[in-house]
């Protein structure tokens, strides 16, 4: 949990950034919009040397409320948002999901939520076959095969490519290297809790992991 | 309308017409479409909304996102907005019913939206498989709801008038839904009827529209005038918020809602006018549905009023209130917010509005318009 977490601040933080450097082209989100004394060199600039502009910059960081994060977490990972399990954990937490748009209403009882409806839509794509495979891609069932670097950043890739949205798609090799990280760490500590377990389980905790911090980050629970 | 959108089109040209560099078409589209929608787009939907971007055409963009069959403007971000005018406590989270059809109907059908409180309509869904509207219940709505159909497709206009026996003069779109009955007429004296419809559309609660002088000639006789025995009480507090505010009540003289029903009886005013009428004998007794318009003088003049400051019943009362310029203002600022997340307090946002508001009139108040406007103002880019 702890590292899920660390990631969701993470991942926060480089949106964050990312959207400073996004805005480059414009000014920054709510900075002026009126420039005085700009000369425009067209018949229409003003008589009185003041333009007002049209243009707001890049609107603020949004959240996704509780129908658009549903919505969207269907649409990355193809599980109709009537599922079973998603559908029963969405009634349950709903009322604690955003209802306005606004960054400043997104407090923690939101990204608390968001993980746990993340987590059901992970569980209803590993528990169907045509899913698993869209979601998690092919991997090793045999744990000391899948608890490899290639594999792992096999399973990453798949991951960020099909729950990050298109635009998030460039620069994703630091994440990767996070959600490899976190898988390994993941495994260690599923073997040492449970060291009679199968394999299969320690890396379907491992895949659920990082499945529900992919789909509970901020490129999904966010908008700009 | 076609004029109005070359209008805006062409105010957003040119207040484009600056030297900052262009932004990436792509990346454009991908923001108008999620400040619109909260929901990521698909790519067939960028693409064209890239090809309208490249051709110069951002209002179109807008208007593609807007009505994307796979998006989730009216069903999330419009719906939001009229739950919010739907309800006392202004949640977000609220019953669909005839009110906030209406809204979304409108906005999606491109409706002058001066009409909004004035006009003989109302809008259902077209699915015979639906228990049939009734002023009686909500189950018309509460089963769409249920359905999760989606209110862009299933909608349809008709007269409220038809649907509800109600005389043709008594209907003022939103004021004469169900709705709007439940949320304002029920109980008290119909004065939140006056100040959630001046702070809905208005974008002003009453605390802003507090003006101590105007004259209290029509102030009602259930306001004391020596409150806790202090006279000075009501002459520097009451009279400030009930002068305008019982002077403009009267329009809804007629309505109530009782047994989950609006009631319109237009022989005398309903007795919720004259509860407590022996608080202050000599106060304003209320004859009929008439009106006046006080604040048309003194600080609230900035609203702009236009039109007659008077009249009778609420259908003239909703066009005094859609005729003015915060109306517009108001709606230009609700688009900023929903689609920008804008702080309306902030003045470069005020600004973009004032812009917008005076297109949006020029558009014959087009509101899905605005909202693609008010969403092109801040998704960066050149358009």
């Amino acid at each position: 949990m702890k590292s899920l977490l660390i990631f969701s601040l993470f991942t926060f933080l480089a949106l964050s950034c990312d959207t400073r450097k996004n805005s480059k082209e414009g000014p920054a989100p709510w900075e002026a919009n009126i420039k005085e004394g700009e000369d425009h060199g067209s018949e229409d600039s003003n008589t009185d040397n003041k333009i007002v502009s049209l243009k707001l910059g890049v609107a603020q960081i949004g959240v996704r409320n509780y129908r658009q994060l549903m919505r969207t977490m269907s649409m990355l990972t193809g599980v109709p948002d009537t599922r079973r399990q998603v559908k029963q954990t969405f009634e349950l937490l709903s009322s604690n999901l955003a209802t306005h748009n606004k960054v400043e209403s997104f407090n923690a009882a939101h990204q608390a939520s968001s993980y746990k409806i993340a987590y059901a839509f992970c569980i209803e794509a590993y528990n169907n076959k045509d899913d698993h495979l869209r979601l998690y891609g092919k991997h090793p069932d045999d744990l000391q095969e899948f608890n490899l670097d290639a594999p792992l950043h096999e399973v990453a890739s798949h991951l960020l490519k099909t729950l990050w949205p298109s635009r998030y798609q460039n620069n994703t090799d630091e994440y990767k290297l996070i959600l490899v990280s976190l898988m390994k760490d993941l495994i260690v500590s599923s073997q040492e809790k449970r060291p009679k377990e199968r394999d299969r389980s320690h890396i379907k905790g491992a895949l659920l992991g990082a499945c529900t911090s992919t789909l509970a980050s901020s490129p999904v629970t966010l908008f700009e | 309308m076609f004029s109005g959108r070359i209008t805006l089109s062409f105010l957003v040209l040119l207040s484009y017409a600056s030297p900052a560099a262009k932004a990436d078409n792509l990346l454009q589209s991908q923001r108008l479409y999620e400040n619109l929608n909260g929901i990521p787009a698909k790519d067939e939907t960028l693409n064209q909304m890239v090809s309208h971007l490249e051709a110069g055409d951002g209002i179109s963009a807008a208007l593609l996102a807007i009505d994307d069959p796979e998006g989730m403007f009216y069903d999330s971000v419009l719906r939001r907005l009229a739950n919010v005018w739907a309800n006392e406590n202004r949640a977000a989270r609220f019953e669909l019913n005839d009110m906030t059809a209406t809204v979304i109907g409108m906005v999606r059908d491109g409706k002058p939206f001066n009409q909004l409180l004035s006009s003989d309509l109302v809008y259902i869904a077209d699915d015979a498989s639906l228990p049939e509207y009734s002023l009686n219940n909500n189950d018309h709505y509460n089963e769409l709801a249920e359905k999760n159909l989606r209110l862009k497709d299933i909608l349809v206009a008709t007269k409220q008038s038809d649907l509800t026996n109600l005389p043709k003069d008594a209907v003022a779109g939103l004021l004469t839904t169900r709705g709007f009955a439940k949320a304002y007429y029920i109980d008290g004296t119909n004065r939140a009827a006056l100040r959630f419809t001046v702070f809905n559309f208005l974008c002003r609660d009453m605390e802003r529209l507090t003006d101590t002088s105007r004259p209290d000639f029509r102030v009602r006789q259930d306001v004391s005038r020596n409150p806790g025995g202090d006279a000075s009480t009501y002459k520097t507090k009451c009279v400030g918020c009930h002068a305008g505010m019982d002077a403009l009540a009267g329009a809804f003289a007629y309505y109530d809602y009782n047994n989950d029903r609006l009631t319109y009886f237009p022989i005398r005013p309903d007795p919720k006018y004259f509860v407590n009428n022996d608080n202050f004998p000599q106060g304003f007794v209320t004859q009929d549905d008439s009106w006046v318009n006080l604040w048309v003088d003194g600080p609230n003049k900035v609203l702009g009023f236009r039109g007659i400051p008077k009249g009778k019943g609420v259908k003239s009362f909703g066009r005094m209130i859609t005729q003015t310029e915060q109306f517009s203002k108001c709606m230009a600022s609700e688009a900023l917010v929903a689609v920008c997340r804008a702080d309306p307090e902030d003045i470069a946002v005020q600004n973009v509005r004032d812009i917008l508001a005076a297109s949006f009139e020029q558009d014959d108040y087009n509101m899905k318009n605005l909202f693609a406007s008010a969403a092109l103002s801040c998704s960066g880019g050149d358009q």
